[in-house]
């Protein structure tokens, strides 16, 4: 037996008209397995107009703010470890592009030569700007080279501070955006 | 969602932790329920929940304040539940829930049987019986009392992909049932007397 139109009918839920729900009661006066499926849901039907809600155990809102902290510092040490990865990734691909653009454009001993030429550089770089610290602090008076030196530490301090902060934002402050 | 509510949930968007907690507070019951009847285990429900809120603590910046909380909060729920679902591939259902061997000594009346069932969370066992989208559209359905239109938005989906899912969940549940009560009659006999 063909049982379309009417099982739709049974469980679409939707107001039929009168010819239909007349087609519908004939159908299941004569249909015993559509009549059987219309009692079931029937009774399913009641029953799901007033289903049970359930709740959590109690202390659902306390575990919830002890697992936020926990997960927050998931989140920190996750994205710190991204921020590190990050730097030292993009570090070490510098690193080895510098070294495939040295093997390809020149020999070991041209190396060996430039690194001592450097060297030589460094060392006498270092000696120069020792005297002449040293020859300007002879010829400034003394009150001058205090204020000097107390400016070059507060600016080392400030851009040190900035550094810091900034590594911290990138690595931490992201996780929650307040 | 009351003034009161509106103000808390103001204050949370705006990074108030304690203010998210007072909805975590209001919200938790309908969350996991919600959870428990996708998933069918209390311990999972609660798991489900926690990440629901934590998703959602997460997302509160992008919350459209047009759309309804509620509504877009048991979306989170229902997508992470489906997801969950979707990944583990087998229905798993507690054991406390499964049908026990017991059997009621009543003559057949479906109403009673029924209540029995739910009572005993068998209600759980013919919502298992349903796919995870199936599922989630006749929760939203019946527990929530949302229209057709509100699971769509829910669940992502078009009218008509709701219409067809709620037509088939239903005629899986009473099917379901139905082979349930059939199944249970037989074994009634044993209880009788052997004069009957």
């Amino acid at each position: 037996m063909n049982h379309q139109p009417f099982e739709t009918w049974i469980f679409a839920q939707e107001d039929l008209n009168e010819a239909d729900r007349l087609a519908l009661q004939q159908h299941l006066e004569a249909c015993q397995a559509c009549r059987s499926l219309q009692e079931k849901w029937e009774s399913l039907h009641e029953e799901l107009q007033a289903p049970a809600m359930l709740a959590p155990r109690a202390g659902f809102t306390r575990r919830w703010k002890a697992g936020l902290a926990e997960k927050r510092l998931r989140e920190q040490r996750r994205q710190a470890w991204k921020v590190f990865l990050t730097f030292s990734g993009a570090t070490t691909a510098v690193v080895l592009v510098m070294i495939a653009y040295a093997l390809l454009t020149s020999t070991p001993a041209e190396w060996v030569q430039a690194a001592m030429r450097t060297v030589t550089e460094t060392v006498g770089t270092y000696s120069a700007v020792r005297e002449l610290t040293t020859a300007w602090m002879n010829l400034t008076p003394l009150g001058l080279n205090i204020v000097i030196w107390i400016a070059l530490g507060v600016t080392f301090c400030i851009l040190a501070f900035i550094w810091v902060y900034a590594i911290w934002r990138t690595a931490f402050a992201g996780v929650w955006n307040k | 969602m009351n003034n009161l509510e509106a103000g808390w949930l103001q204050r949370a968007i705006q990074g108030d932790q304690d203010a998210f907690a007072y909805i975590v507070e209001t919200y938790q019951r309908p969350v996991y329920n919600l959870c428990y009847r996708m998933l069918g285990d209390p311990q999972e429900a609660e798991d489900a929940s926690q990440e629901t809120f934590w998703r959602a603590y997460q997302a509160l910046r992008r919350y459209d304040q047009q759309r309804s909380f509620i509504t877009w909060l048991l979306s989170i729920a229902a997508h992470y539940c489906i997801d969950l679902q979707r990944k583990r591939r087998f229905p798993v259902m507690a054991l406390d829930i499964l049908p026990e061997e017991d059997v009621p000594d009543s003559a057949p009346d479906p109403e009673k049987v029924f209540n029995e069932m739910e009572q005993k969370g068998q209600m759980q066992t013919l919502l298992s019986h349903l796919g995870p989208q199936d599922r989630a559209a006749i929760v939203l359905r019946y527990w929530y009392e949302f229209s057709e239109e509100e699971i769509a938005r829910t669940l992502s989906l078009t009218v008509s992909a709701v219409k067809s899912r709620l037509f088939r969940a239903r005629k899986e549940m009473a099917l379901a049932w139905e082979k349930h009560s059939t199944l249970s009659l037989p074994e009634r006999r044993k209880n009788e007397s052997p004069a009957l």
